[in-house]
């Protein structure tokens, strides 16, 4: 039979090979035996292959020294029934009102007054959120204190409430405040232009404080209700 | 390497306990074998013992129970090369992850129990074989993971190298690459014990020569 010689990477790969791989090997006797022959590198790879398996042979892994197949059927079976005893516990409200009887031994309407307390203080937070300035804008509590950008109280005349609120919550208002221009820079509000009145806008938890513009001596003054888009207008 | 039946699986997946302590059956031992040489020397697991090996391999079962609705003959994997998969996952896990206290032990006691025994009687034999069971299975320790998971599921776990692609997830090239580089290293690492022994006649030569 003429069998197709080998290539060098074709031999170690079968001198590499397992016994599982044996018939394959055993198919290429002839070949493999003939590049042997002819080429001193595969031999050497060879006999040097032959001694690291002769070596590795020595390491044998130890035997499992339990009964594995009782311990993990054992360990199944206790899967299982916890398993079904989570389906026989009914509803997710019953299991979860069940665990926590079980597990944590906290009282069901505990929890849920905790959960309760949880939820009104996140929409409180939410709606304290909402109240917040925004870009441009100072936030003045009803006692007329600055928040955020300035720590000094700010003067000024008060304008109407902003109609166009839609952020604020039913507590918070927007509102113009007019002021001398020197004091609002050290507010640092950007884009406030010259010649008009210069204005800013102020948001305002609880009902509006009154102001005092000691800059201009004016006496504290809060506008009437008007339309506020006039009034941005007209800034 | 033993494959379960695809009667044993059918039964597994449609809820028969008891099928799968067939798998376990079957599995047991070629799984401890693999999951201890992963893990016996390698460094974050150096002190790992035959006990720890078991945890792992219980561990391993466990979660291919609770998978075994995943495994799907039509796709072409071996049911061995997908619980394979498994346990290296659990390994590399476990190599990542967990440090398994103590000191890093001395393979060659390891080897002491484990070591391929010819029946000879001669005690410096046997001192001789556990040695190099010892040097064997600390050289194998050395590879870098992906060499060594490689080579021992080719070359003690006798899996074929479309096999050992499946259960580590990559191309046939790259498992062929990786075994022929693990043997170049274990070569080197151990070219002392590959050396042949010089003939008795040139030892004598030696010897007088040395007087």
């Amino acid at each position: 039979m003429n069998e197709r010689p080998m290539t060098c990477e074709a031999v170690r790969e079968t001198i590499c090979g397992t016994p599982s791989e044996e018939p394959e090997r055993e198919s290429r006797k002839g070949a493999l035996h003939r590049h042997l022959q002819e080429c001193a590198a595969c031999r050497e790879f060879l006999e040097r292959n032959l001694a690291l398996d002769r070596v590795l042979a020595g390491w044998q892994a130890p035997e499992p020294r339990t009964n594995m197949q009782a311990r993990v059927m054992a360990r199944i079976a206790q899967m299982e029934r916890t398993e079904r005893e989570k389906n026989e516990a009914g509803s997710f409200g019953e299991r979860f009102v069940a665990l926590l009887r079980h597990r944590f031994q906290v009282p069901a309407f505990g929890a849920l007054l905790l959960m309760a307390c949880l939820a009104a203080s996140l929409a409180f937070n939410v709606a304290q959120f909402r109240g917040t300035a925004g870009p441009g804008e100072i936030r003045v509590s009803s006692n007329g204190q600055t928040e955020g950008v300035g720590t000094q109280p700010i003067s000024g005349v008060v304008g109407p409430p902003l109609a166009s609120t839609p952020h604020s919550p039913a507590a918070a208002t927007r509102h113009v405040l007019y002021r001398a221009p020197d004091v609002l820079a050290g507010y640092g509000i950007p884009g406030l232009g010259a010649g008009a009145m210069p204005s800013v806008t102020i948001v305002i938890l609880g009902s509006p404080p009154v102001l005092h513009d000691r800059s201009s001596a004016v006496s504290p003054k809060v506008l009437p209700a008007q339309d506020s888009t006039k009034e941005e207008n007209e800034i | 390497m033993e494959e379960i039946s695809g009667e044993a699986i059918r039964g597994c997946q449609n809820g028969h306990v008891e099928a799968f302590a067939e798998v376990v059956g079957v599995y047991e031992r070629p799984l401890h074998s693999y999951v201890h040489r992963l893990l016996r020397g390698a460094a974050p697991c150096a002190a790992a013992t035959v006990e720890d090996s078991e945890d792992a391999v219980q561990e391993i079962f466990l979660k291919a129970y609770g998978r075994i609705r995943t495994y799907d003959p039509k796709r072409g994997n071996r049911f061995s090369t997908w619980l394979f998969a498994i346990a290296r996952n659990h390994c590399l896990s476990l190599l990542r992850r967990k440090r398994i206290e103590g000191e890093r032990v001395d393979l060659e006691d390891d080897a002491a129990g484990s070591v391929a025994d010819p029946g000879s009687p001669n005690p410096r034999d046997a001192a001789s074989r556990r040695e190099m069971a010892g040097k064997a299975a600390a050289a194998v320790s050395r590879l870098p993971e992906d060499m060594r998971s490689a080579f021992v599921l080719k070359h003690y776990e006798e899996m074929s190298y479309e096999d050992v692609a499946a259960v580590m997830g990559c191309n046939v090239g790259t498992v062929k690459s990786r075994v022929a580089r693990a043997r170049e290293r274990l070569c080197e690492d151990l070219k002392d014990l590959l050396e042949p022994p010089p003939p008795a006649e040139a030892r004598g030569k030696a010897k007088v020569e040395g007087r």
